[in-house]
């Protein structure tokens, strides 16, 4: 054989060779995996038209019962904020069933709120191996309320005569807004709500109408902050924020507010600033369980975006000041580390807000940072009995905290 | 002759001055307007305010009175008491605040602080009273030590008029630069080519500039005779006022007049001059604090040489300050105006090649 040939049969082999392990290949990916389903977008059927949008992975939320904890206890103290706008998070059949309903709520993947503020109007769009059965006997339990089964663009929607209302958007079968079969998408809220909902659903189904899903402004807010099993964005309301001297006004010219909430598990091998844990690493959470070791720190930021770059920078000034009396009346070593590592920076018209705590130290951390802000003139100075009580290692001076809250605003 | 006819001239003619008339009617206005974005709040939120560390204060102390104060103020940090008091003197901070070393000592229950800012700047002096409110409010809802601040004025407590009188005298230069000197030269333009025969335009020039630094004499005599004789504590003949009021007047006299070269002695260069002009008297810091309208009109302040020669004849004439304690200033000051002949001999060289 002439060397051309022996190259000529050299190529041709390689080449035949490349062409059956490709070919085997392809055929052995074809075999062992499906069409990839898409991820489940939660924020899709959300209407257009509303103040506030929060998301919740429940299924990470729920993955360490100190992250849990702490998450809850932070998200308590940033949503009593006066001026506070944003999902309420803590009061959800998710969160918190009513002790006799016959749901489990550790079969919920996710949880989208979304609504209006300072109005009825609000729902939640939960992801569950629930049926809409064992939502509504929840509901009738905790509203002691009736509903009546009714249909609507094709799905199948609860009404009942005091506002509540749960429809069905994902039956469970794959096809739905839930890629998956198993899980169902319930819509659960006020009666409005739970229609644009079903609405914006059908629209999505049908291919010659478009849907009125959430756009805008408030969903660039929304998208802009990290994922995080938890995340949310609201319009601020700037009438809502107290007579603050000299700095209200620039309180008053934030136009979004933005937050998220991750597990970062680097964080949990040491403290920051590698400080000793003390006594805020081993405080009972909520539930009076100690942290465990090994859960991961959870960080939380906040992404405020006001009128222009000059107002950013009195509002970091703010958030700063808060700071500094709290690191100045702490005696917590662990806490003093975190509150040197939390950070304020000013992006264009954005201050971002970071901290990083354990999950126990977590609703410290936050308790403080939000309590410790400059007085209103509408508030009254605590008294020092307040002021003790307050305690977390010092203790901090009254803040723009309402003693009732404001997260409650619809216990459906 | 019509109003229609008149009309229709006045249009024709427009047409003849359409860059004079573009300069009055977009450009300026549109300087104006832009220009409000300088003007941000009507307190003092970002004059810079000592904020003296002593050995004995923690880091932690100083942030908390950092932080009471950065809400409507910007603090800088000094070590030493005696540093905060000379750039006092020297409005390159506005307030002097001492922080008191045994703030987070449990077993003190009552601590002083005192604010201590100058009776000569008079502007300053009521919005101190209501920061110095504002901070003893904040830090004693926030901390558990009782927190007593109290304001000290240094020196006496100047009235506005006298605090005025070297402000306006600093006015009429900045306008005797940019306005007469233009005009006078405008005028003489038709001289000036016959005085080239005989010498050069630049000594023609240079002795211009000299007569008319020289004629600031009879304004300063006379702002100094009306501030003598109502009362005013004001020496606006001390070498400090003397040389930062000419040193100002030949920078200023260099820029409009290269301007008016440029421009071909025209119309165009004279109201290009008007617009320096109010550029200079918005952004030199003469009667307001830096740091009293916003941020971004205080870090140009501290930017143009004018400011610094202002601040020169404000120490000269109220606090009598050596000029020997301004003379980085006035020699920055020099070095603008040696700078701004450049400009000066470039235009005329240009003029020199057009006639």
């Amino acid at each position: 054989m002439s060397p051309d040939r022996q190259a000529l049969a050299v190529a041709g082999t390689v080449a035949l060779l490349l062409g059956a392990l490709g070919g085997g290949a392809l055929y052995l990916i074809d075999e062992s995996e499906p069409d990839p389903l898409p991820p489940y977008e939660p924020t899709a059927n959300v209407p257009s038209d509303v103040d506030y949008v929060g998301t919740l992975n429940a299924t990470e939320y729920r993955s360490d019962p100190a992250v849990a904890n702490g998450t809850r206890a932070s998200l308590g103290f940033q949503s009593r904020v006066e001026f506070y706008s944003g999902p309420p998070f803590l009061r959800s059949l998710v969160l918190s069933p009513p002790a006799n309903a016959n749901l489990d709520p550790t079969n919920a993947s996710h949880v989208t709120y979304f609504g209006r503020s300072d109005s009825p109007y609000g729902a939640r769009l939960v992801a569950a191996n629930w049926t809409a059965e064992a939502a509504v006997d929840a509901l009738q339990e905790r509203r002691d309320t009736t509903f009546t089964r009714d249909d609507r663009d094709g799905y199948t929607v609860y009404r009942s005569e005091s506002g509540p209302a749960v429809a069905v958007l994902d039956d469970g079968t794959r096809g739905g807004p839930v890629p998956r079969p198993g899980p169902h998408l319930l819509a659960i809220g006020n009666a409005s709500a739970v229609a644009d909902a079903v609405t914006v659903a059908a629209d999505r189904r049908d291919p010659e109408a478009e849907a009125d899903t959430l756009d805008g402004e408030l969903r660039r807010r929304y998208s802009d902050t990290d994922e995080g099993y938890v995340r949310f964005a609201y319009r601020f309301r700037p009438e809502t924020v107290p007579d603050y001297a000299f700095v209200g006004s620039a309180v008053r010219t934030v136009e979004w507010v933005g937050s998220s909430y991750t597990r970062n598990r680097t964080g949990a091998a040491g403290t920051p600033g590698g400080t000793v844990p003390t006594a805020a690493a081993t405080t009972p959470t909520d539930d009076g369980a100690p942290d465990a070791a090994e859960s991961p720190d959870i960080r939380v930021r906040i992404r405020i975006t006001v009128e222009d770059a000059d107002s950013a920078d009195d509002v970091r000034n703010v958030l700063e000041a808060g700071r500094s009396f709290y690191l100045f009346q702490s005696s917590n070593a662990r806490l003093k580390a975190e509150l040197r590592e939390t950070s304020f920076d000013v992006m264009g018209r954005t201050v971002v807000a970071d901290y990083e705590s354990s999950p126990g130290g977590l609703r410290v951390l936050v308790r403080g940072l939000f309590q410790n802000q400059p007085e209103a003139e509408s508030l009254a100075p605590p008294g020092r009995e307040e002021v003790k009580r307050r305690g977390h290692g010092g203790p901090g001076a009254g803040g723009p905290v309402t003693a009732s809250g404001s997260a409650v605003r619809d216990p459906v | 002759m019509s109003l229609r006819t008149i009309l229709g001239k006045e249009l024709r003619w427009s047409r003849h001055r359409v860059v004079a008339l573009l300069f009055v009617l977009v450009l300026l206005p549109a300087a104006f307007a832009g220009a409000s974005v300088f003007f941000q709040h009507v307190l003092p939120k970002d004059a810079p305010v000592a904020v003296v560390a002593g050995e004995d204060v923690s880091e932690e102390e100083y942030d908390v009175v950092a932080a009471s104060f950065r809400l409507f103020s910007k603090p800088v940090e000094y070590e030493s008491e005696a540093a905060a008091m000379r750039d006092l003197e020297r409005e390159s901070v506005y307030a002097v605040v001492s922080v008191p070393p045994d703030l987070d000592d449990p077993d003190v229950e009552r601590v002083n602080m005192t604010v201590t800012i100058d009776g000569d700047v008079t502007p300053y002096r009521e919005p101190s009273g209501a920061l110095v409110s504002i901070v003893a409010r904040t830090m004693n809802r926030q901390l558990d030590t009782r927190v007593v601040v109290q304001r000290e004025v240094r020196g006496d407590e100047r009235k506005l008029s006298s605090y005025l009188l070297p402000t306006f005298l600093m006015i009429i230069v900045l306008t005797f630069a940019f306005a007469y000197l233009p005009y006078n030269l405008a005028r003489e333009e038709a001289v000036l080519d016959r005085l080239r025969v005989e010498t050069s335009l630049d000594t023609v020039i240079a002795g211009k500039l000299a007569f008319f630094t020289g004629l600031l004499a009879v304004p300063l005599l006379v702002f100094h005779g009306v501030g003598v004789a109502l009362g005013y504590d004001v020496n606006l003949l001390a070498p400090g006022a003397v040389l930062g009021y000419g040193l100002t007047f030949l920078a200023c006299g260099a820029i409009a007049t290269a301007v008016t070269f440029a421009s071909g002695f025209g119309t165009t260069g004279r109201l290009f001059n008007v617009l320096v002009l109010f550029a200079f008297l918005g952004f030199s810091g003469l009667v307001y604090p830096v740091g009293f309208f916003s941020p971004l009109r205080r870090d140009i302040i501290r930017r143009v040489p004018t400011h610094y020669a202002m601040l020169t004849v404000r120490g000269s004439t109220l606090r009598d300050i050596p000029a020997a304690e301004f003379a980085t200033w006035l020699g920055g000051v020099a070095l603008f105006a040696l700078a701004m002949l450049v400009p000066l001999k470039l235009s005329m060289l240009a003029y020199e090649r057009g006639t």
